[in-house]
């Protein structure tokens, strides 16, 4: 391992978080649902990345070394909280009838036309945020990770059935959620 | 109508597709940096080994190397002189122990020649159908509580 006292200076690594930090904070925030936490995991990826800094300052793959770290690091993190997750994805709960709702509707050909990139990233985030973990973290992982489905299943260590279960539910939610806000955005314009 | 699951995951997939990175808070930076700068301040010996000073990283192996050679030659030495009896003299509670140790197992080995041998058979039997029993079961609780979900 190279010591990062003898290969970089703060100076030096200040400038190369500047540069990756919104990608790694939004890696983290999306699948947590949780902007304390995913502080401390980007917190975390940086600390990593700066005991490997010799190597990474002139790596070209220094951005999917951050992603890969961060994707792990936020699932070990996660898995922490494992048995409560489970606990609350098993149980029959009244939002299930959201589900059943969602299942339902009908989704529009396009969601949230007309606004910008920023506009969209901000409803869909905030749209994300609603979603159940159980829902949002394979949606997640699937839409803004390109995992496919089968690794989800393993990473996450849930059957495959469930996994395409909820990321469909998940979907049929996010599209819900976002076609109301997109109508809520048209108006406002209007 | 509900839509069709193909076409959700077509409209979920363009909404997020391209969409720029939201921004990190901006106490990040100064918290890395704050985190860096303390390690930094560390003197060596509280950090890992992976970042002690390279004589010293030598040092420890010699001497952990030393210390191994040190005990496996006290080893030898013990072994030879128990052997020999040259140890009696100095520990004299090594033969009392030894008897008990030896009436112990005297004591056991003629148990076992008294317990009938099918009696044995199927007491191992026994532990064998338990240790199956519980091996299922835990196999099936898990396979029925904690996989197929």
């Amino acid at each position: 391992m190279l010591n990062p006292k003898d290969s970089a200076r703060p100076d030096d690594f200040a400038g190369f978080m500047r540069a990756y930090q919104d990608m790694v904070f939004s890696t983290a925030v999306r699948m947590t649902g949780n902007d304390a936490q995913a502080q401390d995991i980007a917190q975390e990826v940086f600390l990593k990345a700066w005991e490997n800094f010799g190597q990474l300052r002139a790596s070209p793959s220094a951005g999917g070394w951050l992603k890969t770290v961060t994707t792990n690091l936020t699932l070990n993190f996660i898995s922490r909280y494992r048995k409560r997750w489970r606990f609350f994805s098993e149980m029959r709960r009244d939002d299930e009838e959201g589900d059943e709702i969602a299942d339902q509707f009908e989704a529009p050909e396009v969601l949230l036309p007309g606004l910008d990139a920023e506009e969209r990233r901000e409803l869909i985030d905030e749209a994300l945020t609603r979603l159940p973990d159980h829902q949002r973290l394979p949606l997640v992982l699937y839409h803004f990770e390109d995992m496919p489905y089968d690794e989800i299943a393993r990473r996450l260590r849930i059957s495959l059935p469930k996994v395409k279960i909820d990321i469909m539910r998940g979907r049929a939610r996010l599209a819900k959620t976002l076609a109301s806000r997109g109508l809520d955005a048209e108006q406002l314009r209007n | 109508m509900p839509t069709p699951p193909d076409h959700l995951e077509r409209l979920i997939g363009t909404a997020v597709r391209g969409l720029p990175p939201r921004r990190a808070p901006r106490t990040l930076e100064s918290q890395v940096l704050a985190e860096i700068e303390r390690r930094l301040a560390q003197p060596w010996w509280r950090m890992s080994y992976a970042h002690w000073p390279a004589p010293v990283r030598l040092l420890f192996l010699i001497a952990c190397a030393a210390l191994i050679a040190l005990v496996v030659r006290a080893s030898g030495w013990v072994i030879s002189d128990v052997q020999s009896g040259a140890l009696a003299g100095s520990l004299p509670n090594i033969a009392p122990a030894a008897t008990s140790v030896s009436a112990t197992l005297a004591a056991a080995s003629s148990v076992a020649r008294i317990i009938p041998p099918l009696w044995i058979y199927c007491g191992l039997g026994l532990v064998a159908v338990m240790y199956t029993t519980l091996f299922g079961i835990g196999a099936a609780a898990y396979r029925t509580l904690y996989v197929n979900r």
